[in-house]
């Protein structure tokens, strides 16, 4: 708060003091298709803003292009809805600039993993402070059911009509891979108060937190989760005093691994799965790696005084 | 009283604080530029701002009045409340101005340190409370009766949790015998720091009673050995002190224990209390004495609880100051 | 401009000097080139001679000779690099046409400035003669072959043993050369010791006392070599001037004129030659809260920069031709989401690294016409590196005051081109208001644009009651996503709408020469030094020809049809490609234009010609000239 970009006229004397209820953040009325998971993120997400009072002019939701990336509209925050696989570099503009605001990115696979991929990457390194949230339905549900990176392999799409050729991207081992990655976690459409919670430790992480939502697209993905959704047997949930703590999840489930958040070892070897188990939970955590928003960080001068300063500058080239 | 170079080493030491309150100052100005120039332009609609705005690469090229006048007209302001923000513009500009000078206090001898160090705080919150009577402004909030006074004087007391996490640390120099710095514990909250630049001789322990488990407190001979106190992110208070005196650095990160926090490196004799008005000679071995006790682990210390540690007979000291001294800081309510 | 005494073709050993006073050439303006392989420094040396000699109040313009390689081979042609350095009593406003002075430091890299028909006939030439004794069998034969060649010319070539005497100061010569031709280049040219020494303590202020001191034994050996050797200086008077000046390149111009517009944050992906933008504000941004955020591509540093502007700043990002493409679709968006940016392009030629380091007029189109869909948006076009400076602070107050892009494009030219101007005086107003946060009146949308101008208040993040959602969408003035056809062709109109506002407040632009006459010549950018001097001479032969310059190539200056009717021709003059007209299979009707033309014959629907030059160099006066005289030649297809 008393980072350099802090002006004194931010203390929010005259600001809308009332509580908020969950129909204030919301916007438009969501579009997605009935069964869609994006409307249980949507509503983890809703809760989140609630629970943490979040100040709706000080918070902005950036999106790329796909059914994910309408998010921002069925929210009453600032939002930019800009380009297929950009959210990322649109959300770092903002936040270094205005470290203020809260900022979330909200990403599809195609999104995030294939087109975006460059971005998803440096922002991992960069570690600029924000919620980045990839909604993953292993499908390019906007564009009509084409092959995405993480569409299980054999999966058939318009695309790929004999079933997906190749091996899926695991967008988990790819985060945890990536210097100066400083949370990753998962979680599921299927389990709103454990989404939630997610989110909530996401939005309390200092850095970019990296927030994987294994979304059921009933139109193209169908069957897909079903096995995890039917058979809770087949997930397996990352328990952990330091990890994500909700007693729903934890009662439902009856498969634990206590994993230490802080372990990236076992973060990556959790995360690589194999045995066919969906596993959710936080990964892995570290609060201490250095976030670029504030390395960049700079004092601000008045206008005066940047006349000065460029005057002296001015002064190096004078004839 | 002659301001010595262990001033201009302190600002440096104290260079992120200082920095951080001045560019929500230099921010604040230009926030109350913005406001004006867009008010003021909506008032008269002179197209000298416009051309101006435009820069130099217009000239000929662009008809500025034309340009002016196409512009979205922006909503209309009395003309009290321009003035009063015009007023704020040369406060917040004066106090930006001031640069270094802004942190720093000289305590004329024979004046009470403390009255000192709060009018010097009062000024310098004039700069928060400029910024509350823009907010108040701005949303049609403003009494005169109320909130002028804001201009004027904004005592510490008034500063709310964030501004007291904001505020610059304060440079005072104060000659030795002035510095009791006991009153000053009431404004060791937030992120406050105070370094005293005691001149000539003075007691020898005098920040002794101020110690207390959240307050980084220091005694140091020279400006480089406050580096750590200048991170820290809390209340603090140094007092740069002669020869003569203790040397201590009771860092609140350093451990659980009062023992664990407090390292002293130099403890004067207890014969080493020197004349001064007003400071009985066993006033002032009382608070070596205190020092000494604090910084002192107990003989066989229990292994198992670090809880038990306040138990012991230094830790209950601390506790109990700690307690005074919380009382008299309490703030709730502000 | 002949100098006398030229002793013709023969190259000539240096005499020994006379001990009679040398004799004094006066000029009013001259060329200087020093070419060199690249890395023996002779930019380095170029930038201190123009420096000084702007210091003492010459006119200067200097561009730089650059290889495209890092590491071309050595003593090829192919490799020459450094400096051209024009100087004059007056105001300098391009590199001129040919050199008149020339430092070589090996013949190859003089036969191909030779080739390049970039040297006076009479031109005087200072060339290493190290290479004619050299061990190599080889480089004896290349050196009697260059000979030879340049033989043929009517140059005053004089040998300088550079190795041999810098080997006396220094260990390894390649390294200590290009000090010790400054000294001599000093020398001829009479330049003030004294800022000599202060321009190279500046330009090595970052290496030890020793280099230093090095460099200014290397002058001192020069200064003396010129003194016991030649029999004559040059004088080109400076003028006395009481106005303080700057000097400086177009990058550091464009860095320095962001600052003074008060903008604060820039990303970019290293591109040359707009890089060095970056460069210079690596060093000087931070000092006034600047960020320069090297993004991992084109595109994200284009949506870093949106980003920025969205939350409140006008933020900026510097690019060259193929970055451009990348940040295409981005641009687009600003577009669309009136979010204010400004886009300065360093246009260079062809993708991938066609002509990396050279300079073409090569974006015009492209910066207009690139994006998906209609995206109007401003494109200005600074001619003058003072330009580049003041271009800036106009841009950012268009692109906020519009919500649009403004786009500036400059090219190569300016870019390492260094002129002096004067100092500009700096001004609060100029710069960028911080965010505003002041709660949005109830009921206002965030595209409320206004039903003439289609302009509207920017809503800014942290603003009370002004949440909306940008969106790449078709939207209202709400910004709700609409898919009713007149929305969409509402806000196509609109966005489209405050072009047209702006073109109305700009001024038509100015004829230099007469009024009326038989040829118009048009230009934009970096070319107008050299065009104004061309018509300037055309004009002085007696024909009839004026020139414009546009600087808002969108929305155009109003007024150009009519100007233009007043002339029997009009043409362009570029630095991009056209058909020659009396090429092979190029007709009238199938001939591709310079790119100011296409879009001047569909603005105009006058019939606007061109004359355009891609040779990856800056236009010569003398050449466009040529294309002048040819407008005025009868016989062409036309
Ligand atoms: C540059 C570009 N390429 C392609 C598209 C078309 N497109 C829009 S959304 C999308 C894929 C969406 O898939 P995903 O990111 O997984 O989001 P989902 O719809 O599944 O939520 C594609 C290919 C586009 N809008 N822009
Ligand atoms: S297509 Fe799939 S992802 Fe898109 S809205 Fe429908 S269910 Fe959701
Ligand atoms: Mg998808």
């Amino acid at each position: 708060m008393s980072g350099p970009e802090y002006s004194l006229l931010d203390g929010d004397v005259c600001a809308d003091e009332r509580h908020l209820a969950i129909e204030d953040y919301s916007s438009a009325v969501p579009r997605w298709c009935p069964g869609c998971g994006d409307h249980s993120a949507l509503g983890a997400m809703q809760r989140l803003l609630e629970s943490e009072q979040l100040k709706r002019e000080k918070t902005v939701f950036c999106s790329g292009i796909g059914c994910s990336s309408r998010f921002p509209h069925y929210l009453k925050t600032y939002g930019f809805h800009g380009l297929h696989g950009r959210a990322l570099p649109v959300a770092t503009g903002i936040k270094m600039t205005r470290p203020d605001l809260h900022v979330f990115a909200i990403m599809g696979d195609g999104d995030c993993c294939s087109i975006g991929l460059a971005h998803w990457l440096h922002a991992v390194r960069y570690n600029v402070d924000m919620v980045a949230m990839l909604l993953d339905n292993n499908i390019y549900g906007l564009t009509k059911n084409q092959t995405s990176p993480t569409t299980p392999q054999g999966h058939k799409s318009n695309t790929q009509q004999q079933g997906s050729f190749l091996p899926p991207l695991n967008p988990l081992t790819a985060t945890l891979g990536i210097t100066n990655c400083s949370f990753v976690a998962q979680t599921a459409d299927w389990v709103p108060a454990h989404l939630f919670q997610t989110l909530k430790a996401a939005f309390h992480h200092q850095g970019f937190a990296f927030v994987r939502v294994l979304q059921r697209c009933p139109v193209f993905t169908a069957g897909i989760y079903q096995d995890a959704v039917r058979h809770p047997d087949n997930v397996e949930l990352l328990t952990h005093p330091a990890g994500i703590c909700d007693p729903d999840a934890e009662g439902l489930y009856k498969n634990h691994i206590s994993h230490d958040p802080a372990d990236l070892h076992e973060a990556r070897r959790l995360a690589e799965g194999g045995n066919g188990k969906f596993r959710l939970g936080l990964f892995f955590r570290d609060a201490s790696r250095p976030r670029y928003n504030e390395t960049r960080a700079l004092p601000k001068y008045t206008a005066e005084e940047k006349i000065e300063i460029l005057n002296a500058e001015l002064d190096r080239y004078a004839v | 009283m002659q301001s010595d170079d262990r001033v201009s080493r302190t600002l440096k030491e104290l260079a992120g604080p200082i920095s951080s309150f001045r560019s929500a100052l230099a921010s604040a100005v230009e926030d109350v530029r913005g406001i004006l120039s867009t008010w003021r332009s909506a008032q008269s609609d002179s197209g000298e701002q416009r051309r101006a705005e435009l820069g130099c690469f217009a000239a000929g090229r662009i008809d500025v009045e034309r340009f002016a006048t196409l512009l979205a007209v922006e909503e209309a302001v009395d003309a009290a409340t321009v003035a009063r923000l015009e007023g704020i513009f040369d406060l917040l500009s004066d106090l930006a101005d001031q640069k270094d000078g802004v942190v720093r206090v000289k305590v004329e001898p024979g004046a009470v340190l403390r009255d000192a160090v709060a009018a010097a705080l009062g000024r310098i919150g004039r700069a928060f409370g400029a910024a509350r009577v823009v907010g108040l402004s701005r949303s049609h909030r403003y009494e005169d009766s109320l909130h002028q006074r804001f201009l004027r004087e904004y005592p510490y007391a008034l500063w709310s949790s964030s501004e007291r996490q904001i505020a610059p640390p304060l440079v005072v120099e104060v000659a030795g015998q002035d510095l009791r710095a006991e009153g000053l514990a009431e404004f060791l909250d937030g992120r406050q720091k105070i370094v005293l630049v005691a001149q000539g001789k003075c007691p020898p322990a005098p920040l002794a009673r101020l110690v207390s488990p959240g307050v980084f407190v220091v005694q140091a001979a020279e400006p480089v050995a406050l580096a750590a106190f200048a991170a820290y992110q809390g209340p603090g208070i140094a007092a740069l002190v002669p020869e003569s005196a203790a040397l201590f650095t009771h860092d609140p990160q350093a451990g659980a224990r009062s023992w664990d926090r407090l390292k002293v490196a130099r403890l004067p004799q207890e014969d080493a209390v020197i004349r001064l008005e007003g400071l009985s000679a066993s006033w002032q071995r009382e608070c070596l004495r205190q020092l000494q006790e604090i910084a002192t682990a107990p003989p066989a210390p229990a292994p198992a609880a670090a809880g038990a540690a306040s138990n012991g007979p230094a830790g209950a000291q601390v506790e109990r100051l700690a307690a005074w001294l919380l009382k008299r800081a309490d703030l709730q309510g502000l | 401009m002949s100098t006398p005494s030229v002793t013709p073709s023969e190259s000539q050993s240096a005499p020994p000097a006379s001990g009679a006073k040398p004799e004094i050439l006066r000029r009013s303006e001259h060329t200087v080139e020093i070419v060199s392989d690249s890395g023996e420094g002779a930019q380095k040396c170029g930038q201190i001679f123009g420096a000084v000699s702007a210091k003492m109040g010459n006119g200067v313009w200097t561009v730089e000779i650059i290889p495209a390689e890092i590491q071309p081979p050595a003593r090829s042609p192919a490799g020459a690099s450094g400096n051209r350095i024009r100087i004059g009593t007056h105001t300098v406003t391009n590199w001129g046409d040919r050199a008149n002075v020339v430092v070589a430091f090996n013949e190859q890299v003089l036969l191909a400035r030779h080739r390049l028909e970039a040297l006076a006939e009479d031109a005087i030439i200072f060339l290493e003669d190290m290479w004619e004794k050299h061990e190599d069998e080889q480089v004896r034969a290349e050196w009697q072959a260059a000979l030879q060649e340049l033989s043929r010319a009517r140059y005053r070539i004089i040998r300088v043993p550079m190795e041999e005497i810098c080997l006396t100061v220094v260990d390894e010569a390649r390294k200590g050369k290009n000090m010790f031709v400054l000294g001599l280049l000093c020398t001829v040219f009479q330049r003030d010791m004294a800022r000599v020494k202060a321009q190279i303590e500046h330009q090595f202020r970052t290496k030890s006392n020793e280099v230093r001191e090095r460099n200014i034994a290397l002058v001192e050996l020069g200064v003396r070599w010129a003194e016991e050797h030649l029999p004559f200086r040059i004088e080109v008077p400076p003028t006395e001037s009481d106005r303080p000046m700057v000097v400086m390149n177009g990058n550091e111009a464009v860095g320095m004129g962001a600052m003074a517009a008060g903008m604060d944050f820039m990303a970019m992906y290293p591109i040359t030659p707009a890089t060095s933008v970056s460069h210079y504000l690596a060093e000087a941004f931070h000092k006034m809260g600047g960020v320069v955020h090297q993004a991992e591509d084109e595109i994200a540093a284009a949506g870093c920069a949106i980003g920025a502007s969205f939350a409140g700043k006008v933020a900026f990002t510097v690019t060259s031709g193929p970055g451009l493409a990348l940040k295409t679709e981005f641009i687009g968006l600003a577009t669309m989401t009136e979010t204010p940016l400004v886009v300065v392009d360093v246009q260079r030629g062809g993708p991938s690294t066609g002509l990396p380091t050279k300079v073409e007029q090569a974006d015009l189109l492209a910066a207009l016409f690139g994006q998906p869909g209609d995206a109007p948006k401003v494109i200005i076009a600074p001619a003058t590196i003072e330009e580049c400076f003041h271009s800036m602070i106009t841009a950012r107050r268009i692109a906020e005051a519009f919500r649009c892009v403004v786009m500036v494009l400059t090219d190569a030219n300016l870019a390492t081109g260094v002129q002096p101007f004067p100092r500009p005086k700096l001004d609060p107003r100029w710069q960028v208001r911080q965010p505003d946060q002041r709660p949005v009146p109830k009921d206002t949308r965030p595209y409320e644009w206004d039903a003439r101008s289609g302009l509207s208040r920017r809503f800014i993040p942290g603003q009370p009651e002004g949440m909306f959602v940008a969106t790449g969408l078709s939207h209202d003035e709400a910004s709700r996503v609409s898919y009713v056809a007149a929305t969409n062709a509402l806000g196509l109109k609109m966005r489209s709408r405050k072009m047209a506002v702006l073109s109305e407040t700009l001024r038509p632009p100015e004829v230099r020469g007469d009024a009326t006459g038989d040829l118009l010549v048009v230009g934009w950018g970096s070319t107008k030094g050299a065009i104004e001097e061309a018509v300037d001479r055309a004009r002085a032969k007696g024909l009839k020809v004026s020139s414009t310059h546009l600087t808002f190539l969108a929305p155009m200056q109003p007024g150009l049809k009519e100007i233009f009717g007043r002339f029997r021709k009009v043409m362009t003059v570029e630095i991009n490609h056209s058909d020659e007209p009396n090429d092979p299979f190029i007709t009238k009707e199938n001939r591709r234009l310079g790119q100011l033309c296409w879009l001047l014959r569909a603005h105009t629907l006058v019939d606007v010609d061109c004359w355009s030059r891609c040779y990856g160099e800056p236009l010569r006066p003398d050449h466009i000239l040529g294309g002048i005289e040819r407008m005025f030649t009868k016989g062409e297809k036309r």
